[in-house]
């Protein structure tokens, strides 16, 4: 297979995708929903749930590991057969496309909602959706190029969350571990979803130039992401408290809402603005792994086609169905529910059976 | 096929062009004030300023009667020639009458759910009929949004009122911890004078009135010494004064649970610096025993000032805080009721004094 021939990624761009996917729309709610759950000591949630999560980063190098060459695509179709292999494959194209859909709706909807209240939905669609499907068609190559400027662009932005920190309560976070387990880990529920992403490696592994360091990129891309979350997490504790986090929808904005200069009144759409590339670092991987999906299942070469069908569609969908912010955080709910089971559980019992599968070809040699 | 692309993408960039607005066309409303009104509605006054070169008044005031901001806004906006625009709002007044009968957060919730609005709008208590004070000619200020404004924020920087923004009050309202607090105007003869603090109850409406001197120790209380705070020290009468600056101050809270109560010492160790001796006694004199002097005034005040808040079961210092911090087992199960508990609790301040700095001259020894 010469596919990931003039494709090939290095280590820093298979950190910047992996991060980039899992920083995304989930940072600017998380500190609320860790709130609900967790009290005073939800950023310990935090810290478990970034060592759940490496936990399930290192399954799933350790299966790609098996056959360095494959994608999750061809591993599926190469142990399960031809059919059964496309129909799992299917499966997991429906949840990269139905995130893309989470995360274009999301996208418009905090849009509509901080930015721009009276401009046409459908021209939103477009203004969000063409940038994305231009990225994405250029491959796994290019989007890590992007992720990796994306990330150094957004630099600048940890730096002004320290604004906020004048206005902040520490003894907020006390106390730490208020002798109640169960909150904490109601809050690793919680977290968990949160630093879903790092599923993006089934896919990226064998583009990843130097393999070797496989674990290592991982373990690095979710270090990152934790330090992201425990940050804002705590900012937002100690800036606002936990009666009133609970009733702001999206606290990282808010937390944003009283830096005004005498020339700018709402910094926050800055920010916002800025934070859209961001999320886009999770809608165009997700458009395009969806793609590369369905290119496979239908054995075609070139994924492009694939990528203009699907984008319109996700268009059409988006255009039609518009969704309020109460049912979209219902279909997010659903959504990070069946990417548990793909994510950690699924994983898990593919490692077992590519080992066992290894094991008797051996034995038959 | 690329450039076809580009050309596509620039024009959808042009999307944002439909919501343009010309701010010849808009009533910029800087100043909100909220009154009790007839009929079980609010009376609403806005302000706003007025670009046009043929008026002869810089600013208008509108009046109108409503149930909340939204509706007064949408009879702004069919009095005035333009657009009312609410999210350049400077200060939002409620009067004293209204805050006695009335929870002020459900009236202005528009500025709170609306993601246009700004967040640092001044909320402030206005001890008198709104009417008043927004239709009060100020020939000699600069526009009355921006003076409002301006001169909350000196007194707030000169530590004689408290810094309350939107964003901060309803932080303040929703804290089981902390009871709410706002600056108190009033009308003198020469204008507007901050008169310090209005306390309000855990739901927002008024209880009680600090003068710029409780204020001052309120703001010590709350660990808003970032500028020096001014304190008055009386000697016998009010005419021998030692008058200083604080500054730096450090705190040590203890909390002890007992019997269902809590109890707290608050050791705060401060540097003074004196601007003004006006006395003839001589015991002002000796460093020694003037810091005894302040200290015990100090306790005195403050301790007197916490008795006070006790009685009207608010807590603006947010002892609460503490106590959820370091007794959270316990404080768990009082949790609603709260101010209830506080104003059983047995508080101690402790102040420790350190003067630095005598100014440039001796005090004067025989």
């Amino acid at each position: 297979m010469n596919r990931t021939m003039f494709n090939d990624i290095t280590l820093l761009q298979y950190i910047f995708i992996i991060n980039g996917v899992q920083v995304g729309i989930g940072v600017l709610t998380l500190p609320r929903d860790i709130a609900a759950v967790a009290q005073t000591s939800g950023w310990i949630s935090i810290l478990i749930g970034y060592v759940v999560s490496l936990i399930g980063s290192f399954i799933i190098i350790t299966v790609m590991k098996q056959h360095p060459k494959d994608t999750i695509y061809d591993l599926l179709v190469r142990t399960f057969g031809k059919w059964i292999g496309r129909l799992i494959a299917f499966v997991w194209v429906v949840y990269f496309s139905i995130g893309s859909y989470i995360i274009l709706t999301t996208t418009i909807r905090i849009l509509v909602v901080w930015v721009l209240p009276e401009t046409l939905y459908f021209l939103l669609v477009f203004l969000v959706l063409f940038p994305w499907v231009f990225i994405a068609r250029n491959g796994v190559r290019i989007i890590g190029r992007y992720s990796q400027l994306i990330f150094f662009l957004t630099l600048w932005m940890p730096l002004v969350l320290l604004v906020p920190l004048k206005d902040a309560t520490w003894l907020n976070l006390l106390p730490i571990l208020d002798g109640n387990w169960n909150d904490v880990l109601a809050g690793v529920k919680t977290t968990i979803f949160s630093f879903l992403g790092f599923e993006v490696a089934f896919i990226l592994y064998p583009f990843l130039k130097d393999q070797k360091k496989a674990y290592l990129g991982i373990f690095i891309a979710n270090t990152i992401t934790c330090i992201v979350f425990l940050q804002i997490t705590i900012t937002c504790f100690v800036v606002f408290n936990l009666d009133y986090l609970q009733e702001l929808i999206w606290p990282t904005l808010s937390l944003l809402k009283p830096i005004s200069f005498a020339f700018l009144e709402r910094f926050e759409i800055i920010f916002l603005s800025v934070y859209m590339f961001q999320i886009s670092t999770t809608g165009i991987p997700f458009l395009l792994f969806s793609s590369l999906g369905v290119t496979q299942i239908v054995s075609w070469k070139d994924h492009q086609y694939v990528l203009y069908v699907l984008a319109v569609l996700l268009a059409i969908t988006a255009i039609l169905y518009d969704p309020s912010h109460d049912t979209l955080s219902a279909i997010g709910g659903v959504w990070t529910n069946f990417g548990f089971w793909l994510i950690y559980v699924f994983p898990l019992l593919l490692l077992i059976i590519v080992l066992v599968k290894k094991r008797l070809k051996k034995k038959e040699n | 096929m690329v450039k076809k692309w580009w050309i596509i993408c620039c024009v959808l960039v042009l999307a944002g062009c439909g919501d343009v607005l010309d701010i010849e066309d808009t009533v910029v409303m800087l100043v909100l004030g909220i009154d009790e009104g007839k009929e079980e509605k609010y009376t609403f006054y806005q302000m706003s300023p007025v670009f046009s070169i043929e008026a002869s008044e810089k600013s208008q005031v509108l009046e109108v009667q409503a149930n909340s901001v939204r509706e007064a806004a949408q009879y702004f906006d069919v009095m005035s020639n333009g657009s009312v625009v609410t999210g350049k709002i400077q200060a939002v007044i409620l009067s004293k009458k209204l805050l006695e009968k009335e929870e002020p957060l459900p009236i202005i919730d528009y500025f709170y759910r609306d993601a246009r609005s700004s967040a640092n709008a001044y909320v402030v208590m206005y001890n008198g009929p709104v009417d008043d004070l927004i239709r009060l000619e100020t020939p000699d200020k600069p526009r009355f949004g921006i003076f409002l404004n301006n001169l909350l924020k000196s007194a707030y920087q000169n530590e004689t009122t408290a810094d309350t923004t939107l964003a901060l009050f309803r932080k303040r309202v929703e804290q089981k911890t902390v009871t709410p607090y706002i600056p108190e105007l009033a009308t003198v003869k020469d204008g507007i004078r901050v008169t310090g603090i209005a306390l309000l109850n855990e739901k927002g409406t008024y209880v009680d009135s600090l003068d710029i001197y409780n204020s001052a120790i309120l703001l010590i209380l709350t660990r808003q010494v970032n500028e020096p705070v001014p304190f008055i020290l009386e000697l016998n009468d009010a005419e021998q004064v030692v008058s200083m600056n604080i500054s730096n101050a450090n705190y040590d809270y203890t909390v002890k649970e007992s019997g269902g109560t809590f109890d707290f010492t608050v050791e705060i160790s401060m540097d003074v610096t004196l601007e003004e001796v006006v006395t003839e006694n001589e015991e002002a004199k000796d460093k020694k025993k003037l810091t005894k002097m302040i200290e015990t005034e100090m306790e005195k005040k403050a301790e007197e000032l916490i008795k006070r808040m006790q009685e009207q079961k608010i807590d603006p210092v947010g002892f609460g805080l503490y106590a959820r911090a370091y007794e959270y087992e316990k404080w768990k199960k009082i949790e609603d009721k709260w101010f209830e508990v506080f104003s059983q609790s047995t508080v101690n301040v402790k102040p420790k004094i350190e003067i630095k700095d005598f100014g440039i001259i001796e005090s004067a020894k025989q």
